[in-house]
Parts: structure tokens; C-alpha cells; sequence
């Protein structure tokens, strides 16, 4: 996948839109959110929903994940590594 | 000891270069420190009312009990936090004079600022050319961006500040009962702020919580980590 960290958007590597990224709570971080047992995912208190956590996955499942309910809510490391930064996509 | 703590300080004022939003080192360090002696104290008085000869114990199970209450106050710290944040206010960015026209027409209150690129921000892209097709692609300026083969060739480095905006001046919505020493969120930061640096670049951070000191927000630039992005 692709990330464009200048627009927040996140892609696939064939430049198709998975999400326009927004959290409105800037300060928040990996280690705020709960841990689900189970699961590399995390469970946000504030907004009471999971996080997806995006390493392990592929384009594909991102799509699928988010075709399914759009406002899933991911968390993405910009190092990770099925992660290439972009900032013309 | 010193020189981690010197390391940090510098590569935190590196960090935060910026009027703004200066990393304060020794207050930060100090609130850290503030909040550990904080919990220790909490845990210890906990743990005298559930054991009447607490200080008698042998050291081992005292510090063993000690821990494990300090972890629990810890969690409990971060639940509140947690809610804390929960309980901000948005504060609205209007970006265009249209919006601030419009603001100021109906009556609102407004903090109207310039919308001025920091130098500090700063993107590099590599124009690459694969010498076959002629074709020329570009990329972030990365260590394994670098062509490797010959077929491709760096032919351009381009340096520039990669963000737009509608119009060089923005202004924050201010609610009528705004207190001074709230804490809000800014979600459209107007002022530039690097919130993230690598080799390729630099970004600003998009939003920030900020505090209200009456004439204009103090932006908080405290343990933002931009690389880890939700959403």
C-alpha cells in the first residue's frame, strides 16, 4: 500500500483510494488504546471501536475491510514495512 | 546519565525548532518525574491501608507489592486521560476570507492568523528515469529509492514545501464562552509545526491540542508521534 502522508490518504500500490485518515484526537497514541485478547488489533475508549492495526496486511483485505464498513478505523506506522510513502498518489 | 539526558534535549530542541512550539526539556522531565513520585506515594498510602505493617515486610514482597499497585494506579491514570481527552472541545479553522467573512458577519469570535510556511518544512523527491521507456517517476528521497541498476538514473532532486492552502489567511472559530487555561483541540493547526522528520522530509502536524491563554492558543507539543497515524 501506498501513503501519502501530505493528504493523510492511504492507497493501494495500484494507487486505488482505501482512506482519507482522520483521528480527532491528535495526542492519542498506540499505547492509550486497549488491548483486545487475542488479536494484534487495539480497542480505542474514546471512540469505542477497534483499531485495525494495517502490518499484517494486504491491499486487498484493506479494501475488503473497509468496502465492508467504511469507517473502520486503522492504525498505521509510516515505517512499516508493506508501506511506501508517496506524495503524488 | 548526563549524556542521555543531554542526547535527548537536543534531539527534541531539534525536534521542535520552531518559535511556537518549543520543547520545554526540563519542565517535561520534571512533569514525568512529577507523576512517577505522584503514583509511588498514591501506591504506598493504598497499600498501608490493606496492611498494617506494610514498612516490616521483607524488602522483596514489598517491592513486588509496590510494583504491582503502581501498575494498577498507572492504568487507572491512563483511563482518565483517556476520558479526559474525550471531554475537548474542536476548535473550527476557517481557511478561506469567505468563511471568516461569514464568521465574523454572524456575529462569532475570531483569532485570525497568517498562513506562513515554516522553512523547517520540507520534502525531497527523487525524479527518476528508466533510460529504456524514457519514462520518469518520482519518489521521496530514500535510501532504497536510490536506483541500483543501471537502467534508472537520478535525473532531478527537488526540495519543496509540499502543502497548499486557500488563502494566506486562516482564523480559529473562538466559542463565545472559551475560558482562559482551557484546553482544546485545534483540529486544523493554522501555525506550522514539523510533527514529523525523516531523511526524505519534514511534515506539519496537522492538529494539536492547544491551551487558551486569552489572546491566542499555546499550542501543546508534548509526545505527538506523527509516524503512527490513526484514522
Amino acid at each position: 500500500m501506498k501513503f501519502n502522508p501530505i493528504t493523510n490518504t492511504l492507497y493501494t500500490d495500484d494507487n486505488k483510494l482505501i482512506k482519507k485518515m482522520y483521528c480527532p484526537y491528535p495526542s492519542l497514541k498506540w499505547n492509550d488504546l486497549s488491548s483486545l485478547d487475542g488479536s494484534i488489533d487495539r480497542f480505542c475508549d474514546i471512540c469505542e471501536s477497534n483499531v485495525v492495526e494495517t502490518k499484517e496486511m494486504s491491499d486487498e483485505s484493506l479494501l475488503a475491510l473497509l468496502q465492508k464498513d467504511p469507517e473502520t478505523c486503522l492504525k498505521l506506522d509510516w515505517n512499516q514495512e508493506n508501506v511506501r510513502i508517496d506524495h503524488h498518489v | 546519565m548526563f549524556n542521555v539526558i543531554k542526547y535527548i534535549k537536543e534531539r527534541f530542541i531539534k525536534k521542535t525548532n520552531n518559535d511556537s512550539c518549543e520543547y520545554d526539556f526540563d519542565n517535561s522531565l520534571k512533569s514525568v518525574l512529577d507523576k512517577r513520585f505522584d503514583r509511588e506515594g498514591r501506591a504506598y498510602d493504598n497499600l498501608s491501608k490493606q496492611y498494617e505493617d506494610l514498612d516490616n515486610l521483607p524488602q522483596k514482597e514489598y517491592n513486588s507489592l509496590l510494583h504491582v499497585e503502581i501498575e494498577k494506579i498507572r492504568q487507572e491514570d491512563d483511563l482518565e486521560d483517556i476520558r479526559e481527552k474525550s471531554l475537548l472541545r474542536t476548535i473550527k479553522t476557517l481557511r478561506t476570507k469567505e468563511e471568516i467573512r461569514d464568521a465574523v458577519k454572524r456575529g462569532h469570535k475570531i483569532l485570525k492568523l497568517k498562513v506562513q510556511p515554516s522553512k523547517d518544512i520540507r520534502v525531497t523527491d527523487l525524479h527518476i528515469k528508466d533510460k529504456q521507456t524514457g519514462k520518469i517517476s518520482i519518489e521521496p528521497y530514500t535510501y532504497h529509492n536510490l536506483p541500483r541498476d543501471d537502467r534508472y538514473k537520478v535525473v532531478k532532486k527537488v526540495t519543496y514545501y509540499p502543502y497548499n492552502f486557500p488563502s494566506k489567511v486562516a482564523a480559529y472559530l473562538l466559542p463565545d464562552d472559551l475560558e482562559v487555561g482551557e484546553r482544546v483541540i485545534l483540529e486544523d493547526l493554522i501555525e506550522d509545526i514539523v510533527g514529523a522528520s525523516h531523511a526524505w522530509g519534514t511534515y506539519r502536524q496537522d492538529s494539536a491540542e492547544a491551551v487558551w491563554d486569552g489572546e491566542k492558543f499555546k499550542v501543546d507539543c508534548r509526545s505527538y508521534d506523527m509516524d503512527i497515524t490513526f484514522g
